[in-house]
């Protein structure tokens, strides 16, 4: 747990600076005006609102966490639990990027579950039904997630259709792509070579799990703290704006597609070698929990906006949740309750938080 | 209230008997720490039109959300209409029940929609069997409205095809549905903000035929001349607190006023045109001129004009006459078909695929006149809207680094007295004024070579007005070209070297220096 949170609070804590305002009720005190003994105390109180409405969702996990090993101490608290939890879900997390590239700029991809389904299917049917070589076919599945994000870009971005209805179309199309190449059947039998590449033991837990900490890390770095970041925010904000101060907007909105696409391919791929082969029919389940970590995201680290470690953070907290509450004898039915509650909860904190900000 | 404040003068005159339409006292609103609101009394008798002035961040626009009930009043507050207590929390079916109705300054029409659905959206009544709509009805009494306003207007015509003086009309129409004749308030919220200006007398004469008839105006502006050509009576805010409580405006002369909205005298504004073009010649670095040469857009027709390093060039005119789309054409920001050339020295530069990045390569920087839509993203912090633009260019492929961004935003407040001074401020926390202050440093810090501006000081108090137009002149004074589009007569008479005036697309006048405000208005017309 430590692993990644001390990171995350770190680079929050220097970068963050320019939303410390945003807490209405430190707006309205204003602590920078007086740095005086006077002022200290509230100035306290202001820091702690902050940091519970940032790290909120850390504490709750925490307490969360307290929670299970006393409620199941036999199971909960063991490593084999710890590598359930933190083992089990970069594919969520590179899905969940994907959709954070997109909603970041302004843009929606309800397609994200249905690119990874796809790449997915490509890899195994490709390297076993086809028989090109393990590595080409692996390419050839990236490249394959990246032409779906293009094509999502050209129909929203180039031809300006609504972006909703676009990916909601592309994503039952891509199922069905899928399905089709796939024979309705699961293809398996990638070999274990090509599954290391996801399931390689580091320090107990599987190497996809630092691919996922890397790829957030790497995200959230150049949101924060590059040219590109920047300008993405504006996109996202007012595109208008953007574009008036010179950005080339088209770029950026048609570039989060492409983006969103190779990170599905990359969800898809790990996806397929980790287990040796996949059943297309199954790809829709994993739309709703990258949404839900999405939005919930926006509650962590940098409220109000979409970010990737607040969005990394949620994974694992969702997932702590679940894991838990089957390991107190809930069957599998826990995980939509769970899930599906977290995107609607998380929406409506969002823009109640959201509502607060704007509102002075 | 310190010594100096005159006409600090309650509700004396109210005549004795009648209860005011609106009374509004002791309303106070706290933000945290900050009084916004301090013990403010407003009193609005029958039939009267009365003003509610006051600067950007005076608390004019918390008062009119305290009364529509967006926000609660610390306690103590009384508002009463009629002489009757309006119960609190104010509920906005409630006051529109007791006749007072408040339209804001985006009007709230329903694009798409006709001018009946428009008006009695909100009134609908259904038929006794079924819930049927009875639209003949509906029209019949949206007709009607509209006959009681003297205003012609094709009760089936879509609100999109209506100009903006009609619109402005229909909102009022709809207002008044809730209103019993000869009797109400209704409350203007920075309405006419949007009209231009060849529409306002008809609009006036409409306010002021419904105050004849009983029914009480109010009129929230920041705009002096028009609250003195309109109003009976005036209040004045100045910092959350009362400094002028319905006093008459035949007592008070322009000067009066705007002394008691500022709380000092007017800043004078000169500007020493001959120094300036001195200067500008000295940087020899630079040529001479920009040349605009056939310039064509959706409205303006075939321009061509010069202007020299260090030289202000006015444009106005009526509204659509051109001048009001040239400045989107020159800086790429137009995205209608487009033609035309824009050479300085040896470099020339087409304007058909001109993008905004291209333009500001070759120097030109447009500061829109749409703020909150094309000009800063109001929702994130004041520092990276200012600086925006040279993000790419300060940070090269590095990271962004801080330091000079807080740089560019201390130069910023130094140059137009941004307040408060707090970079890390969402721009939407800021009053209109240091907004539109914020916006203009954001394009004077990128050092353009032209600098086209499009109303500059709309919705813009008297204090902030003054820091704009000192930024704009030293602007010039640096050896930029500066073409602002403006409407406001005084602004360019005051800062100009030359002024053109549009007509359908061409220019057909040329002013020069010195020009009287009222020659600008006479020539527009």
């Amino acid at each position: 747990m430590t692993a990644f949170t001390t990171p995350t609070e770190e680079k929050s804590m220097t970068t963050n600076v320019s939303s410390t305002k945003i807490d209405p009720s430190t707006t309205a005190t204003s602590p920078s005006q007086s740095p005086n003994s006077p002022a200290r105390d509230s100035a306290l109180v202001a820091l702690r609102k902050r940091l519970l409405s940032r790290y909120g969702i850390v504490l709750v996990w925490f307490l969360m966490a307290v929670f299970f090993s006393f409620a199941a101490p036999k199971t909960f608290l063991t490593f084999g639990t710890v590598q359930t939890i933190f083992g089990s879900q970069s594919t969520l997390v590179f899905l969940a990027m994907a959709a954070v590239a997109t909603f970041a700029v302004g843009e929606f991809d309800l397609s994200i579950a249905s690119i990874m389904g796809l790449s997915a299917t490509v890899l195994p049917v490709m390297a076993i039904n086809v028989g090109v070589p393990e590595w080409a076919a692996l390419l050839i599945a990236l490249v394959v997630g990246v032409l779906a994000g293009a094509a999502n870009g050209f129909i929203i971005v180039i031809l300006g259709i609504d972006p909703i209805v676009t990916t909601l179309g592309m994503s039952v199309l891509l199922l069905g792509i899928a399905q089709a190449i796939s024979n309705l059947v699961a293809v398996t039998g990638l070999s274990l070579q090509l599954s290391n590449l996801a399931v390689y033991n580091v320090a107990g837990l599987p190497l996809a799990f630092y691919y996922g900490i890397v790829i957030a890390v790497i995200f959230a770095i150049v949101l924060a703290f590059t040219p590109l970041g920047r300008h993405m925010r504006f996109v996202g904000a007012n595109r208008e704006v953007a574009r008036l101060s010179g950005i080339r907007v088209q770029r950026i909105r048609f570039g989060s597609y492409v983006f969103s696409g190779l990170s599905c391919g990359v969800a898809g791929v790990l996806l397929s070698v980790s287990v040796g082969g996949f059943d297309s029919s199954t790809s829709s389940a994993y739309l709703l929990p990258a949404l839900a970590a999405t939005f919930l995201g926006t509650a962590v680290v940098r409220p109000g906006t979409f970010n990737p470690i607040g969005t990394l953070v949620t994974i694992y907290f969702l997932v702590t949740g679940i894991v838990g509450l089957q390991l107190l004898g809930f069957s599998s039915w826990v995980s939509n309750v769970f899930y599906g509650a977290a995107l609607v909860v998380a929406v409506t904190v969002s823009t109640i938080a959201r509502k607060r900000i704007i509102r002075r | 209230m310190s010594s100096d404040i005159q006409h600090v003068i309650t509700a004396d005159n109210v005549s004795s008997g009648t209860a005011p339409r609106l009374r509004m006292a002791h309303v106070s609103k706290t933000f945290g720490r900050n009084k916004v609101l301090d013990d403010v009394t407003l009193e609005i008798l029958p039939g009267e039109v009365h003003g509610l002035l006051g600067q950007n961040g005076s608390g004019k626009s918390t008062l009119i959300k305290v009364l529509s009930g967006l926000y609660s009043p610390d306690s103590g507050a009384e508002i009463e209409i009629d002489g009757v207590e309006l119960p609190q929390p104010i509920n906005p079916a409630g006051i529109s029940q007791r006749g007072l109705t408040i339209i804001h300054q985006s009007l709230g029409l329903i694009p798409g929609h006709s001018v009946t659905e428009n008006i009695r959206m909100g009134s609908l009544e259904r038929r006794r069997f079924g819930r049927f709509i009875d639209w003949k009805y509906e029209r019949a009494r949206a007709v009607e409205t509209l006959a009681d306003m003297q205003a012609d207007i094709d009760p089936d015509q879509l609100i999109d095809t209506l100009h903006i003086g009609q619109r402005a009309t229909v909102a009022i129409a709809r207002a008044l549905q809730v209103i019993v004749p000869g009797s109400g308030c209704l409350v203007l919220d920075e309405s006419t903000q949007s009209l231009p200006r060849e529409v306002l007398p008809e609009f006036y004469d409409t306010l002021r035929g419904l105050a004849k008839r009983g029914t009480s105006i109010a009129i929230v502006s920041h705009r002096l001349e028009e609250v003195l050509a309109l109003a009976d009576r005036v209040t004045v805010l100045r910092d959350g607190a009362v400094t002028a409580a319905g006093v008459s405006t035949k007592e008070m002369s322009e000067a009066q006023l705007s002394r008691q909205i500022l709380g000092r005298e007017l800043i004078s504004f000169t500007r020493d045109r001959s120094e300036s073009s001195a200067e500008a010649s000295a940087t020899e670095t630079l040529p001479e001129t920009i040349n605009l040469t056939d310039i064509t857009g959706a409205t303006v027709r075939g321009v061509s004009l010069t202007i020299a390093h260090g030289e202000i060039v006015g444009i106005t005119g009526a509204t659509e006459a051109g001048q009001d789309e040239l400045p989107y054409l020159i800086a790429g920001a137009s995205t209608e078909r487009r033609s035309g050339t824009i050479t300085r020295g040896k470099s020339a530069r087409s304007v058909a695929d001109l993008t905004v990045a291209d333009a500001l390569d070759s120097g030109i920087a447009l500061v829109p006149s749409d703020r909150a839509g094309q000009g800063l993203a109001v929702e994130l912090d004041a520092v990276s809207n200012l600086t925006l633009p040279r993000i790419t260019k300060r940070s090269g492929r590095g990271p962004l680094r801080s330091s000079w961004q807080r740089a560019e935003f201390e130069r910023a407040v130094e140059m137009l007295r941004i307040t408060p001074p707090d970079p890390e401020q969402l721009v939407t926390s800021y009053s209109g004024g240091n907004q539109q202050k914020i916006l203009l440093a954001k394009w004077l810090l990128h050092e353009p070579q032209l600098l086209v501006l499009h109303e500059p000081t709309q919705a813009v108090d008297v204090g902030a007005r003054a820091d704009i137009l000192h930024a704009i002149a030293a602007a010039a004074r640096g050896g930029a070209a500066v073409l602002l589009a403006s409407i406001e007569a005084q602004d360019l008479s005051l800062i100009c070297d030359r002024i053109l005036v549009f007509e359908a697309g061409r220019i057909v006048r040329e002013l020069h220096a010195p020009f009287a405000p009222d020659g600008i208005l006479s020539a527009v017309e």
